[in-house]
């Protein structure tokens, strides 16, 4: 059974149709990349099944088990925000909270949702900090970071809920060329060490060494999806070799 | 009569303080409470909260003041004020912390928007609640930004209390201006004006410090 399976999402802004029905699914410990030309829909699938936009149609599934269906508006906040923390988002701009500590911004969820004792708060913050290589600056803010060492804490943030699945929005998008490198390895890191994630990005070389499986969106459709070598190498879809030769 | 003029100016001058600090102290949090209402989703309640911020900020306090101490007696014959000074100090702190809860509710709505979405989604993601974001994420970043400006606002309030004067209430300008008929002198009048200099150069001091405190995240 797979981890995750995305049945049919539709989303509309005024009279600009987004997504046109997304489908797709991802087994436990894979990585899925998605690609795709700007205004595709990316972004805005990504933020759909992070709760972030309320999907006009469709549902999604975790581990078998609906957490999502637009039919049913009956979910009470306390539930939506459970089956929300399936997920774990790095956004493009970081994001990072301005007045905390690199460890504070680790700590701050896992504490104030009392999702694990104390001592084991900071014993997981810590772990998770010297795993994206930042043990040097715990006590750092992050006007003091780089926006490589930035978007490393927000990784750091995010695991720290302990997500099933990590969901990566551009995540080098906002970074200087030179500091892709040391965000990308993180990313490369979490892959090996089989955590299931979904990547969108621009980087197609990344995607297509890093991914299990890719999906080409276009104007709100899956143009094209399959094995990453194969879509990237071997694109079958006209659209999708249009948009590849770019590259 | 150095001594004399002085100890009057200081009663005086106590009874500003205590126009301002209760000012503030009511104005903070109520300035709180109607931004919420300038930024509700209730259309109703926003366009109401919005035209009483539009009707204080757009009237001098001086005629709120006058309006709020003779306005319900001509209206309704009757002092919801009480009687003597008492009264007329209530009515003095009610037009002022209105006034004020106006203006720095105006200040603290262009503080909240002003905090980028990206801060309210990122806690959102990690399954804060709504509350939690609010007073553990966005309220110090907010804070950080309206220091200026409520600097600005504060420096005011300590010479609008002068304007409690119309309504009798004995304040610091009064205090002052007695010995013009009692002795025939204007100086004490004038010194009056030390006394503002002093206490809004504290309260300078006293609002960079604090925003040097906060000058550790941006």
């Amino acid at each position: 059974m797979p981890i995750l399976e995305v049945k049919d999402i539709h989303k509309h802004f005024g009279s600009n149709e987004v997504l046109k029905g997304i489908s797709f699914s991802l087994d436990k410990g894979d990585v899925l990349g998605i690609i795709g030309s700007s205004g595709g829909g990316k972004t805005t699938l990504l933020r759909c099944i992070n709760f972030l936009e309320r999907a006009d149609k469709g549902t999604i599934s975790v581990n078998g088990k609906v957490i999502f269906d637009a039919a049913q508006r009956d979910l009470t906040v306390e539930q939506q925000r459970e089956n929300q923390l399936n997920f774990g988002l790095v956004f493009q701009q970081f994001n990072l909270f301005p007045q905390y500590t690199v460890l504070e911004n680790v700590e701050l969820a896992p504490r104030l949702l009392k999702r694990y004792p104390e001592a084991e708060i900071r014993e997981r913050a810590m772990s998770l900090i010297k795993r994206v290589g930042l043990e040097q600056k715990i006590d750092h803010y992050p006007c003091q970071l780089s926006g490589g060492q930035q978007q490393r804490v927000a990784i750091a943030r995010a695991l720290a809920m302990n997500p099933s699945i990590l969901c990566f929005d551009e995540p080098t998008s906002a970074l200087d060329p030179e500091l892709t490198g040391e965000v990308l390895k993180v990313i490369r890191e979490l892959a090996e060490a089989k955590m299931t994630m979904i990547v969108v990005t621009h980087e197609i070389a990344f995607a297509r060494d890093l991914s299990d499986k890719i999906i080409f969106l276009d104007h709100g459709v899956i143009a094209e999806q399959g094995p990453a070598k194969q879509v990237i190498d071997n694109p079958q879809n006209e659209r999708t070799r249009a948009f590849l030769s770019k590259y | 009569m150095i001594q004399e003029v002085l100890l009057r100016l200081c009663d005086g001058f106590i009874k500003t303080i205590e126009l301002f600090l209760l000012t503030l102290a009511g104005a903070i949090p109520l300035g709180l409470v109607v931004s919420f209402g300038s930024m509700a989703k209730f259309k109703p309640l926003k366009f109401i909260v919005r035209f009483i911020v539009w009707i204080v900020r757009g009237t001098p306090l001086m005629l709120q003041l006058i309006v709020i101490y003779y306005g319900p007696g001509l209206l309704f014959h009757q002092n919801i004020w009480g009687m003597g000074t008492s009264g007329r100090f209530t009515a003095v702190m009610v037009a002022f912390i209105i006034n004020y809860s106006c203006y720095f509710s105006e200040i603290y709505r262009g503080g909240i928007e002003s905090i980028s979405k990206g801060q309210y989604e990122a806690g959102q993601v990690l399954g804060l609640t709504r509350r939690q974001v609010f007073f553990k994420i966005v309220l110090l970043q907010v804070i950080k930004r309206i220091v200026p400006p409520m600097g600005n606002e504060i420096i005011t309030l300590v010479k609008d209390t002068s304007l409690a004067r119309v309504i009798a209430v004995y304040e610091l300008i009064w205090a002052g201006q007695t010995f013009i008929k009692s002795d025939g002198i204007i100086w004490p009048l004038f010194t009056t004006g030390v006394f503002y200099l002093v206490f809004s150069g504290l309260l300078t001091i006293l609002l960079s410090k604090f925003e040097k405190k906060l000058s550790y995240f941006n």
